[in-house]
């Protein structure tokens, strides 16, 4: 009843409703009579409330789409990540692959910032010290330079810059190659490769795909392995054992400077230069001045062609004149050795020294080590060189001793030489219309190998070209397709440098911009063309596949379930695996192939030879970009900015030359415009250059820093010739200013860097010091708890600067730029003071790091008007910047002038050459125009460590932490601790005979004081530095 | 007896005295004066632009840098500074001992004394890192603890000696002024003139008891300033002999610094005065030859003090057998720099010297040029001592020369602009010659030898 009546009163709107009930409410329903989004069958092509979910979370992206890190948040985390303590450290394990040295690393970092890379010392191949290009490794991942997106080329053009360029998204890229990949096989040129995932994935991605994967690095040194396989069978790459080295012979090589892995010789070669008894002896021919020329005893200047002479003659005198070893009666061994009769004599070398070299070798045999070779050492008989070292270990019965050619050799060394030409071989044969190069700059680092031309037929041909890379360098602007990659803080990956030691590398920021490595890319494109091996195409991301060949691979198996995922985690928490963690034990000696000795053969060269080397900040340039190692003073001529013309004293006199003369370097058909630097030392026939500078599109602190000398690179049948290079110069009119960041050269016979002969010092520990009597009207300073001491072993120093670079991440220095390094305007904290000592020609080298002494009688204290420097507690000399006026009389009468003043603003972050903010050490204040900074010995570190300490309730003790220049010392020069504690090390160290402190006489009781260099030199006739001051 | 020349020359009746000394005061002043006013007007403006871009940039807009913390601003201050003491010693000294021919230069010299100290002033101000904080520097309470100021730092020792002298200085001056004041006041013809000068008169009426106030003051105030004419660059000198940087910490420094300020403090009055005479030609009685020929004798002497010192420094510095020392000083001789140093010696030493001849001390062209010959050697001895020493120390990695920036040309330059412009605005209100003090010395009412007190 009740619902008739409720009908019946029912009202309606119009015929329709009233007629046709079910039709007219379907209708109602619809709020718009009429919707765009209708399809013609009458249904919404998206439906309303999908639509508006649709905006809603389109108008959400937009909003949030470009924001990175919300900036204005006041509490960065309001649910706080379980790990992480706001302004405390994490640290991270992990592994760089710097191209062709690899490191262990710890990486710190801050509320998710990698701000500092740290040696992992849990890595049995190289547990102190980093290189200066590892260090400063962490700031280009915040390069402002770096690729950030896809780009593809949209416009054709002769001239490769003014091709056009669109933005990309990764889909479409990814389509654009899968269809390429589907008509073809492609070509591939990667950079070395140390990884075993990367190598497993790229070989089965080849195996999907077809076509070749080649591996290619410009500064590889290939004629190692092919001097192996001829001397003794197997093409292996050995690691030299310095450490069980007593007697050193070195041609050529830079194994403490710019050699691969020079962090981890250095360290092993400095285990065998302590002081005393069984300290190593360490004899050096080279042509150009290196670092560790410069750290040798007995240094004979020879140029880099007559190498193979030094070698072939050294093996004669032993094996043929003075009838040692079991080589003496081998007729081949004899004929082929006889041509180098004579060798001492051709080369000018004293006949006597010669013979004595030749004799003590023999006399050290099975505890010595011959090695040759870096880049400047590259020339046309490089690889007889090798042969000719291989011969003389094996002569000496340092195979399988100090040479370890099985155990942990180096078998991260993917790139070799003769790839690139095979390459380019590939890429004239028209067979490919693909070519991938990741993270190698074939056209600035092989511009006469032919590649450019190559490269252009390919395009010419219908070739499709991916350049995947960090930067936007000078091989992508030729390329038809730019991918970036991710940056290796940003990325899993893994290492075998040594054979059978595996590292871990760990991301520890997610990608800061839209950038995939091209391992992540290979997976990708595995399964969208759904070709390869199920681990290849079912793998969705890198980490699983990396996952997958420990398991599988690494660990073959051993591990599964519970125990492999437990073996993950701690690999995680050490970031190192060595399968055998004995690497020291002997190998049996292979036996040489004296056929071998046949195919030796020697340059014979007249007149100038230029040789073009790396120096240890820059390397290939690769990291150009990098404004530390730009302004990174060269550890051997202290230059910075710039790359120039090196030529010997003697030379730049008779040509009329001085620091910042301008040449015209004719090699060939090429001639270069340089600056002149005199370097001493160098041989008089030699001309040095160095490479990796002159970028064109490295970024804004690259372009346009230095000359570009791989121009003059000759190729002989593919291999790279960087030495012994015919050359001559002529003098320009003209000037250029090198920016030098050391005023005066010698010591002027005071007592700096303090220096004896192993023999003096064996009569008397503290030879060459010279005490003083000092007589004090002033008590001295009480110091109750703590005492913070710094000893600097000048024996272990060897002079390559890691620890400024050290200094410089952890401590925020800026970097001030050409300019204001010309004006002495430098900001490093610490510096390596360099001076020479003895001839011109052939100097004594001596290295002293300085950095504020933290003075007991500190006389800066007292001058500061406003009480801005004062003295703590604990001994160190404290910088207050707040309160700091900017008066400058506390440098002023600072003896060692260690103090750095802001004469302008550095942090801006208004120039390319800036530190990246991000970059910055949250616990070190970042100073202002106006403000005198110094060491403050790491405070913050040792703030950390007390209250760590105070935490557990004990007092901090070695070993509790390490302030940031010894952590990055690769020899441990560098000791820190607490005086106060007698059992600490610097204490024991401070009683050392050897230990001095600088500038003595002036009684303000430095707190860093100095152990004296020990030259095993036999000869007295060089002047040594510190015995002419009394 | 030696009859000495007249003090003031021309026959001056007191009238005479007061209407030469107040005409520049009272008369518009012509175009020669507006020339150089706008000159140096313009040099200042100049020289608070540079300031600003020193300010705003930074100190590396100069030339110091590592290891050269001090350069073109500290031997700039302590060459003005140097040369207001000149100022000083004539009014204060040579008034304690009676010496009358100092009535004729010692306004001049003393206005010279406040105007160099003020722009001396200016210079540790600007020299440092962070110019807005440099009220630190005095010791004044806060809520940072407190927070005091270092007493050991020579710096500070500066900064009350320069404010010191400041103070006195000023003061001293403007007691010397008022009766002087009180002489304008009376003569001038319109209200403002008369208010404002009687404001400055202090309303000094001229009777026996304001006599006799005003000169057991300005007695007091003599014996006052005396000690700050030694002791002010002794503590300037400080600030380098304190140090122990080698060619800085040396004992000689403080009589070498009075010495030497003195010296360049004479050498600026000369050149002041010279020009003043060729300025305004009825001075040329009050400021007479003879006047320039007693302080032409004093550039002389004080010179060859210097000269001694320079010598004597060489002498330790090999006789004390401090290694470092020999080197700081054979490298001023003989190093990179050493054109700053034989500059310094052949500007202060040798060209003095010309003044041996009686002939050369009273021509007013010989004693212009060598007056400012001396003080182009004065400020490059501040140079030597300040940068030589610094570019070379101890650790000789550290070394590195110097060099000028467009900054450290514009704030040397900018200075004589804010000096000259003070000092020409002086010559035009205030009265250059103290009339009260000349008019004792004029020879009226002493006719025929009759000697009244």
């Amino acid at each position: 009843m009740k619902d008739n009546q409720v009908n019946q009163n029912k009202h309606w709107k119009s015929i329709e409703q009233l007629e046709n009930e079910a039709r007219f409410n379907e209708l109602a329903e619809q709020e718009f009579q009429s919707s765009p989004l209708r399809t013609e069958a009458g249904n919404d092509g998206v439906a309303r409330r999908d639509f508006l979910k649709l905006m809603g979370a389109s108008l959400a992206m937009s909003a949030t789409a470009c924001v990175r890190r919300p900036v204005e948040k006041i509490v960065p985390y309001a649910k706080r990540p379980e790990d992480l303590t706001i302004g405390v450290p994490n640290f991270y394990a992990s592994s760089l692959s710097d191209e062709l040295s690899g490191y262990g690393l710890v990486v710190r970092t801050r509320e998710g910032r990698p701000i500092k890379l740290e040696a992992n010392t849990e890595n049995p191949a190289s547990p102190q010290g980093l290189s200066t290009r590892a260090q400063a490794h962490c700031i280009s991942l915040y390069d402002m330079d770096r690729m950030k997106e896809p780009k593809r080329r949209i416009s054709e053009g002769e001239d490769f810059h003014q091709r056009k360029w669109d933005l990309r998204s990764w889909e479409k890229a990814d389509d654009e190659i899968v269809a390429l990949l589907g008509q073809g096989a492609p070509l591939i040129l990667t950079n070395n490769i140390a990884s075993p995932s990367k190598k497993s994935l790229l070989g089965e991605f080849v195996q999907a795909f077809g076509g070749e994967a080649y591996s290619w690095n410009p500064l590889v040194d290939t004629c190692v392995e092919r001097a192996q396989e001829m001397s003794y069978g197997k093409a292996v790459r050995p690691r030299y054992r310095f450490e069980k080295a007593q007697y050193v012979l070195n041609v050529g090589s830079d194994f403490l400077g710019t050699d691969p892995n020079a962090h981890e010789y250095a360290g092993a070669y400095i285990k065998a230069r302590k002081a005393g008894e069984g300290m190593s002896r360490h004899v050096c021919f080279e042509s150009l001045l290196s670092i560790t020329g410069m750290n040798a005893d007995d240094r004979i200047r020879v140029k880099s062609s007559q190498y193979v002479d030094v070698l072939m003659g050294l093996a004669h005198e032993i094996v043929v004149k003075n009838g040692n070893s079991r080589y003496a009666s081998n007729s081949i061994v004899k004929s082929a050795l006889s041509p180098y009769a004579g060798v001492a004599a051709n080369l000018g070398i004293d006949a006597a020294l010669f013979s004595e070299i030749a004799k003590d070798l023999w006399e050290m045999r099975g505890k010595s080590l011959v090695v040759t070779g870096s880049v400047s050492a590259m020339t046309k008989s490089h690889e007889s060189a090798y042969i000719a070292a291989n011969f003389l270990n094996s002569v000496l019965e340092n195979d399988g001793v100090s040479v370890d050619y099985a155990k942990a050799n180096y078998t991260g060394i993917s790139a070799n030489q003769m790839e690139l030409a095979k390459f380019i071989e590939k890429l004239n044969s028209g067979a490919h219309k693909l070519a991938i190069i990741e993270n190698v700059n074939i056209a600035y680092h092989a511009p006469n190998s032919g590649f450019k031309e190559a490269l252009n037929k390919f395009v010419d041909n219908g070739g499709f070209v991916v350049y995947m890379g960090l930067y936007e360098d000078e091989t992508a602007r030729m390329s038809d397709l730019i991918l970036p990659i991710d940056h290796s803080l940003e990325m899993w990956g893994d290492s075998e440098f040594h054979k059978g030691v595996f590292s871990l590398q760990q991301p520890t920021i997610r990608p800061l911009h839209k950038t995939r490595s091209f391992e992540q890319s290979m997976l990708n494109w595995a399964y969208m063309a759904e070709k390869g091996s199920s681990r290849l195409q079912n793998t969705e991301k890198y980490h699983d596949y990396v996952k997958a060949i420990w398991k599988e691979d690494v660990l073959r198996n051993t591990k599964s379930g519970k125990a492999f995922e437990d073996f993950w985690f701690e690999l995680l928490q050490s970031g190192v695996y060595a399968k055998n963690k004995d690497l020291d034990s002997t190998l049996p000696a292979r036996s040489f192939k004296t056929a071998a000795l046949g195919s030796v053969e020697s340059a014979k060269l007249s007149g100038y030879e230029l040789e073009l080397y790396v120096k240890s900040g820059i390397g290939d340039g690769t990291y150009a970009n990098i404004a530390w190692l730009q302004e990174f003073p060269d550890p051997v001529s202290k230059v910075v900015w710039d790359n120039y013309l090196t030529v010997s004293k003697a030379t730049a006199d008779k040509m009329g030359l001085k620091e910042g003369s301008v040449v015209e370097l004719t090699v060939g058909a090429k001639k270069l415009e340089l600056p002149v630097y005199v370097q001493v030392g160098q041989h008089d026939d030699v001309f040095g250059l160095a490479l990796g500078y002159g970028r064109t599109s490295g970024g804004r602190v690259a372009n346009g820093v230095g000359i570009d000398a791989f121009g003059l690179v000759e190729y002989v049948d593919g291999m790279p010739v960087f030495a012994g290079l015919s050359a001559e110069i002529k003098k320009l009119d003209k000037k250029y200013a090198l920016a030098n960041t050391q005023g005066h050269n010698t010591m002027m016979g005071r007592q700096i860097a303090v220096e004896a002969t192993l023999e003096s010092y064996k009569k008397d520990p503290s030879a060459g010091i010279h005490k003083h009597k000092i007589f004090s009207a002033w008590s001295k300073h009480e110091y109750k708890s703590y005492k913070w001491g710094m000893s600097v072993d000048l024996n272990s120093c060897i002079g390559c600067g890691s620890c400024i670079v050290a200094c410089q991440a952890e401590n925020n220095i800026p970097v001030v730029g050409k300019k204001f390094v010309l004006e002495g305007r430098e900001m490093h904290w610490m510096r390596i003071d360099r001076y020479y000592s003895g001839t011109m020609d052939n100097p004594d080298s001596h290295f002293i790091p300085v950095m504020c002494q933290h003075c007991d009688n500190a006389p800066c204290e007292t001058v500061c008007p406003v009480v801005a420097t004062t003295h703590s507690e604990e001994g160190i000399n404290e910088m207050t910047y707040n309160r700091g006026g900017g008066t400058r009389y506390c440098s002023n009468n600072c003896p060692y002038k260690v103090r750095r003043f802001n004469w302008f603003a550095y942090t801006n972050g208004d120039r390319p050459e800036d530190t990246p903010k991000e970059a910055y050490n949250p616990r070190v204040t970042v100073r202002s125009r106006g403000v005198m900074e110094k060491c403050t010995f790491c405070i913050q570190r040792i703030k950390d460590a007390k209250d760590t300490a105070k935490n557990n309730g004990t007092t901090v003790k070695d070993g509790d932490f390490k302030v940031a220049c010894e952590e990055g010392c690769p020899t441990n020069a560098i000791i820190f601790g607490d005086m106060n504690n007698p059992e600490s090390k610097v204490s024991k160290l401070f009683k050392d005979a050897r230990t001095y402190s600088l500038l003595e006489e002036y009684n303000a009781v430095p707190n860093v004081r100095y152990m004296s260099k020990i030259r095993n030199a036999k000869r007295e006739t060089k002047h040594h530095g510190g015995e002419g001051h009394h | 007896m030696i009859k000495r020349n007249l003090l003031v020359t021309g026959d001056k009746s007191f009238k005479d005295v007061t209407d030469d000394i107040c005409e520049p005061l009272e008369t518009m002043p012509g175009k020669p004066w507006f020339l150089m006013f706008g000159a140096a007007k313009t040099t200042l403006l100049f020289y608070v632009g540079v300031l600003f871009y020193i300010g705003y940039t930074g100190m590396g807009t100069m030339g110091v840098s590592h290891p050269i913390g001090w350069g073109t601003d500290i031997v700039t201050f302590v060459f003005w500074i140097g040369i207001g003491h000149a100022g000083t010693l004539i009014s204060a000294i040579l008034f304690l001992f009676r010496q009358k021919w100092r009535t004729g230069i010692a306004r001049a010299a003393e206005a010279m004394t406040v105007f160099a100290v003020m722009t001396a002033g200016i210079f540790p101000l600007m020299h440092t890192g962070r110019p807005w904080l440099a009220f630190w520097l005095f010791p004044y309470p806060n809520q940072r603890g407190p927070l005091w100021v270092n007493f050991r730092s020579p710096l500070l020792w500066d900064v009350f000696a320069v404010s010191t002298y400041a103070t006195v200085s000023i003061t001293f001056w403007y007691v010397g002024l008022i009766p002087d004041f009180a002489t304008i006041r009376d003569r001038a013809k319109n209200t403002l003139r008369k208010n404002i000068y009687g404001a400055l008169s202090m309303g000094w009426r001229g009777t026996n008891r304001n006599w006799r106030h005003y000169e057991m003051v300005y007695l007091l105030l003599a014996g006052l300033s005396t000690p700050l004419v030694l002791s002010v660059h002794t503590i300037v000198s400080f600030d380098f002999a304190v140090a122990n940087l080698p060619g800085w910490h040396t004992t000689i420094f403080p009589p070498y610094f009075v010495a030497g300020a003195i010296f360049s403090g004479f050498a600026m009055v000369v050149t002041l005065m010279t020009l003043v005479r060729i300025g305004f030609p009825q001075i040329k009685d009050y400021i007479t030859l003879d006047h320039l020929e007693v302080m032409n004798k004093i550039i002389m002497t004080t010179g060859m003090m210097v000269g001694y010192a320079y010598g004597s420094e060489f002498f330790i510095a090999w006789y004390s057998g401090v290694e470092l020392e020999k080197f700081a000083f054979v490298n001023r001789a003989f190093g990179p720099m050493a054109w700053s140093y034989w500059i310094m010696v052949s500007c202060n030493v040798i060209f003095p010297q010309i003044f041996w001849f009686k002939k050369a001390r009273r021509s007013l062209p010989v004693m212009f040029v060598i007056s400012i010959i001396v003080n182009i050697g004065m400020w490059f001895e501040r140079f030597v001592i300040t940068v030589t020493s610094l570019h070379a120390d101890f650790l000789p990695a550290n070394w590195d020369v110097f060099h000028f920036k467009f900054a450290d040309f514009g704030v040397i330059i900018g200075s004589f602009g804010m000096f000259f412009t003070l000092f020409l605005l002086f010559l035009r209100t205030f009265p250059m010659v103290s009339m009260s003090e000349v008019k004792p010395c004029l020879e009226v009412g002493r006719d025929g030898g009759k000697h009244h007190g």
